[in-house]
């Protein structure tokens, strides 16, 4: 039993230090300006490379998009118009599947306000033209200033974001721990069971 | 190995249910209360196996120990890797609840198998032909696995010939590996525990 314990130590060691292959693949996207970007990954946070990604619209199960992932398993896809919600698929080889579903309201809510933002300008000018004449650049350069800074800030967070996704898709050793006592538990109580009905007999 | 939720068709998730229920079923009335704590440690043994990732050049693969398990349990394989399955799959969504049927078959079958076709040579007293019977029921049983998995993706729409060949230069390092890792095993628990090999399942 003992040498039992020395090989669980070496599988541990083994197991927490080394990078991998595996059983499962993870997707993680967002939207970034017109496009739709993510990245899929393997359980250890290695790269699936060349993984096909499906877009769907989460009714109906219609194909709107296909692509694959590069060497760093990024990929990127349009934004299909009028929909509020899309369903990004990877599909790896071995039969491995990962999806992901994906919110798009808030960006053509903000695209749309825009839009109607625009139009409504040229009236605010005519009542303050000298607000207009001392903003020098035109309210769309502005906007498009905006988004670029915001983005530059927001770059970083992002990259939080997905490393955290990758670190809660990674086994624990708690959760590691904790199956392997299920698994002897509900033997335990089985051998207990056996066990009782011999002695009735 | 694991397959994923969403990838496979209802009937052959179906029939692996059917095969696996049937074979836990038979391997249950087999079992005898003094087997039930080889059965607990070898479930557990498989259930972190998945998770132990060893090296290979620019990559590393997972061991699976299904031959292991099979030499060793019998039919008692599918109750043990339907427990360790299920809890990969609640932890650690490796593979899911409906592929659970399906993917308990792909790995414990193959593990039926060698231990009918390899136990005579595993159980000899001559340590090179016991050798050999491990390494070849290690090996096997993952080659048998990898067939299983390439024979079911076809029912996807995937031509046999590519997920089989995929499959198999995926699969041939791991052969070799797990082949290893079994002679060793083997060889030790002879050393240790001789009885084990004596029981009948």
């Amino acid at each position: 039993m003992k040498h039992f314990f020395v090989f669980g130590v070496i599988a541990f060691w083994i197991l927490l230090n080394s990078p991998a292959i595996a059983h499962k693949i993870n997707i993680f996207a967002y939207t970034e300006g017109n496009t739709i970007q993510g990245e899929v990954y393997f359980n250890d946070g290695s790269p699936a490379k060349n993984t096909k990604i499906t877009l769907y619209s989460v009714k109906g199960d219609k194909v709107l998009a296909e692509t694959k992932t590069d060497k760093e398993g990024i990929f990127k896809l349009p934004i299909p118009k009028g929909l509020k919600e899309v369903k990004v698929v990877a599909w790896a080889e071995m039969g491995h599947r990962a999806e992901m579903k994906l919110k798009l309201s808030q960006n053509n809510e903000i695209a749309s306000a825009e839009t109607t933002q625009a139009k409504v300008k040229p009236a605010n000018s005519q009542v303050l033209p000298e607000v207009a004449a001392a903003n020098s650049i035109s309210e769309e350069l502005f906007r498009k200033i905006i988004r670029e800074e915001v983005r530059k800030e927001m770059a970083p967070l992002k990259k939080m974001i997905q490393e955290l996704a990758r670190q809660a898709d990674k086994p624990s050793l708690g959760e590691i721990l904790g199956g392997i006592g299920y698994i002897f538990g509900l033997f335990g109580v089985w051998a207990w069971f056996q066990a009782r009905g011999k002695r009735g007999k | 190995m694991h397959i994923s939720e969403g990838v496979l068709s209802a009937p052959v998730l179906i029939a692996g249910a059917l095969g696996t229920g049937i074979g836990t079923f038979i391997g249950l009335k087999k079992i005898s209360v003094e087997k039930v704590p080889q059965i607990a440690l070898l479930s557990a043994a498989f259930f972190v196996a998945s998770l132990v990732h060893v090296p290979l050049g620019p990559s590393s693969v997972h061991l699976v120990l299904n031959g292991l398990v099979g030499i060793l349990l019998g039919l008692a394989t599918f109750p043990a890797l339907l427990v360790g399955l299920f809890l990969q799959a609640l932890i650690f969504q490796f593979g899911g609840l409906t592929t659970l049927g399906v993917n308990t078959f792909n790995m414990a079958f193959p593990g039926v198998v060698v231990y009918y076709l390899f136990g005579p040579l595993v159980r000899s007293s001559r340590s090179l032909i016991a050798g050999v019977g491990a390494f070849l029921a290690g090996a096997l049983a993952i080659l048998l696995s990898g067939i299983l998995v390439a024979f079911e993706l076809t029912f996807t729409g995937e031509s046999f010939k590519a997920a089989a060949k995929l499959i198999l230069a995926a699969h041939l390092p791991v052969m070799i590996i797990e082949g290893i890792v079994t002679v060793l095993l083997v060889s030790f628990l002879k050393k240790v525990r001789p009885e084990i090999f004596g029981q009948e399942v």
